[in-house]
């Protein structure tokens, strides 16, 4: 039977459901903020919103015309496919980047690092991830746009133009290239980290069985740590992405900000969802019809809806069974 | 007698603490040998030190020689003097894959095989730690998904896989229940027919039921050591007399 609880017991228990349905009720009331200035342009748009990639605000000198009975400029286009792919294309990159350079990192961290050094190791990467993105995007213009145009992207199309999308015109340094690295750069401190707690709370005793086997640090390394933090490593990743996807500071500075041009190579200038929505916001209030900003708004719900999806997925599998079996030794 | 591995004036310490002290022991071939001795008298590092294992971790210093078939295990290497000498701890540690490949793990490291080959290598393994039987028909299954007694019994088949002349049991039954247990102490007697057997305990009972020869270690020191038989019935030291009538502290 419980026992009974004071007045002030069940208060302070009251006091702590409510604080607990916060964040929910936060969430929530984005996704209804989100949904109520978009749901015109999700009218207007239809389907258009993903197989266009032209985004015109429309003319402002003109009447305004309607279209299934909502008030637009006259001759606005609001397709996301430009946005959606170089979303997708940059945060791709990012991963392909990120991901081996983490897995590295980790196996070095858990292999090599001596003990003590291996907390300053993981904490010195930690700090990378508190840098403003502003700075990241800083470092982008002034040091990785000129090396990438003067001599990586010439070295990728002379050696690399047999892979398709590795051959075309070098505009400036600003493009893919430089969102992609950007974007690796700021995720890699949450795979590694996540990943290199993952490796060192591996049970000992599963280390040494390795090396009682016979097997070198290397072997240790590849088949017990690498394959006992599998399922993190993918969740950690989705967290990176999730990270990847809505970084719109450096990515804006450093993207090109293209507009109504599809990439036809990887030295292509590109834009972002989120890069668009912010780079795009100031004009759009111009409109009177407003709908240039109801457009910005279900591009965030798009993005909302997205990042939402990767994060939860990649926290669900972070924090699932990290021990695997090796519970009891807690 | 053949002794397999001998060690001399060895002695083990950690960040000043002495763990074993001037150690000379003689580990004899096809016999089981046990280390039998209470809690923090040094037993797990002692076997550690025989398979190097302590090397990994750079705290420990080791003076003194370890003989392995009369060469010094300093000058072999790690991993192939790890082959040679096999060990099972105390809690069984599968690795996260599938019985099959958990005990075909130590041959693949040491070249690649045929599948045949490899099949042939994880069968001999599994019967020889009384496990085939169980296991026959999931030999897929997650090694995870065994009872703890049967885990065990997979890791000392690893541990056979790659075909060692030792093999050290540290506490092996410590963690598992009274059957599981006394299936592995049946286990030791066919294993020393092919392999040295190295058991490492605390069990007084355990050691009294198994052993050929004992080597009781105390606070880092081998107090005594002799014939399995002639050390219960007749200890001479008088701390290892208290300690196997259960009167020592």
């Amino acid at each position: 039977m419980r026992p009974k609880e004071s007045a002030t017991e069940r208060i302070f228990h009251y006091f702590n459901f409510f604080m607990a349905l916060i964040p929910i009720s936060i969430i929530l009331l984005i996704l209804a903020f989100l949904s109520y200035y978009s749901y015109r342009a999700i009218i207007y748009n239809g389907t258009n919103f993903f197989t266009s990639y032209l985004w015109y605000p429309g003319q402002f000198s003109r009447n305004p015309i309607i279209v299934r009975g909502i008030l637009v400029p006259y001759g606005s286009s609001f397709g996301a496919l430009l946005f959606l792919i170089g979303t997708l294309l940059t945060s791709l990159i990012a991963i392909a980047i990120a991901l081996p350079t983490s897995l590295i990192a980790s196996l070095t961290i858990n292999l090599y690092v001596p003990r003590r050094l291996k907390r300053l190791s993981i904490s010195m990467l930690e700090l990378f991830a508190g840098i403003p993105s502003v700075v990241y995007g800083l470092w982008g213009i002034l040091v990785l746009e000129p090396l990438l145009f003067r001599f990586l992207e010439p070295w990728m199309r002379d050696h690399l133009a047999f892979i398709p999308g590795f051959s075309g015109a070098i505009v400036s340094g600003s493009g893919i290239i430089a969102s992609g690295l950007i974007l690796s750069i700021m995720i890699l401190p949450i795979i590694t980290s996540v990943v290199s707690d993952t490796m060192s709370s591996i049970s000992s005793s599963v280390k040494d069985g390795a090396y009682a086997l016979g097997a070198t640090r290397w072997e240790m390394g590849k088949y017990i740590l690498r394959q006992g933090s599998k399922i993190q490593t993918l969740g950690a990743t989705l967290l990176g992405l999730g990270r990847a996807l809505g970084e719109t500071m450096a990515v804006l500075m450093v993207s090109g900000s293209v507009l109504n041009t599809l990439p036809d190579s990887i030295y292509s200038p590109i834009n972002t969802m989120a890069a668009a929505i912010a780079s795009l916001l100031d004009s759009a209030f111009i409109d009177p019809t407003n709908m240039n900003v109801y457009a910005l708004t279900e591009l965030g719900l798009l993005l909302f809806f997205i990042t939402m999806v990767v994060n939860i997925v990649g926290r669900t599998i972070v924090g699932r069974g990290i021990l695997r079996g090796y519970e009891h030794e807690i | 007698m053949d002794e397999v591995i001998k060690t001399r004036g060895l002695s083990v310490s950690a960040r000043n603490n002495v763990i074993l002290d001037s150690l000379d022991l003689d580990i004899y071939r096809n016999k089981v040998n046990t280390i039998l001795g209470p809690s923090g008298s040094g037993k797990s590092t002692l076997i550690r030190t025989i398979n190097r294992l302590t090397d990994l971790n750079g705290d420990f210093e080791i003076s003194g020689t370890v003989y392995f078939n009369d060469h010094n295990i300093q000058d072999m290497s790690a991993v192939e003097l790890r082959r040679k000498i096999g060990m099972v701890f105390q809690s069984p540690n599968p690795f996260w894959m599938s019985i099959y490949d958990n005990v075909a793990f130590g041959p693949r490291l040491h070249g690649s095989l045929p599948r045949l080959k490899l099949d042939e290598i994880v069968k001999r393994s599994l019967t020889e730690a009384g496990l085939y039987q169980e296991v026959e028909r999931d030999l897929a299954r997650s090694a995870m998904k065994l009872s703890g007694g049967q885990q065990q019994r997979m890791c000392i088949a690893r541990a056979l896989a790659v075909e060692p002349e030792v093999i050290m049991l540290d506490e092996p039954t410590s963690s598992l229940d009274p059957i599981s247990k006394s299936k592995i102490e049946d286990l030791m007697s066919t294993l020393k027919e092919k392999y040295t057997v190295i058991l490492v305990t605390h069990d007084i009972s355990q050691a009294a039921r198994v052993s050929d020869f004992v080597n009781f270690l105390y606070k880092g020191k081998v107090l005594e050591k002799g014939e399995s038989k002639e050390m219960f019935e007749n200890p001479r030291n008088e701390i290892t007399e208290k300690f196997i009538t259960g009167r020592a502290d």
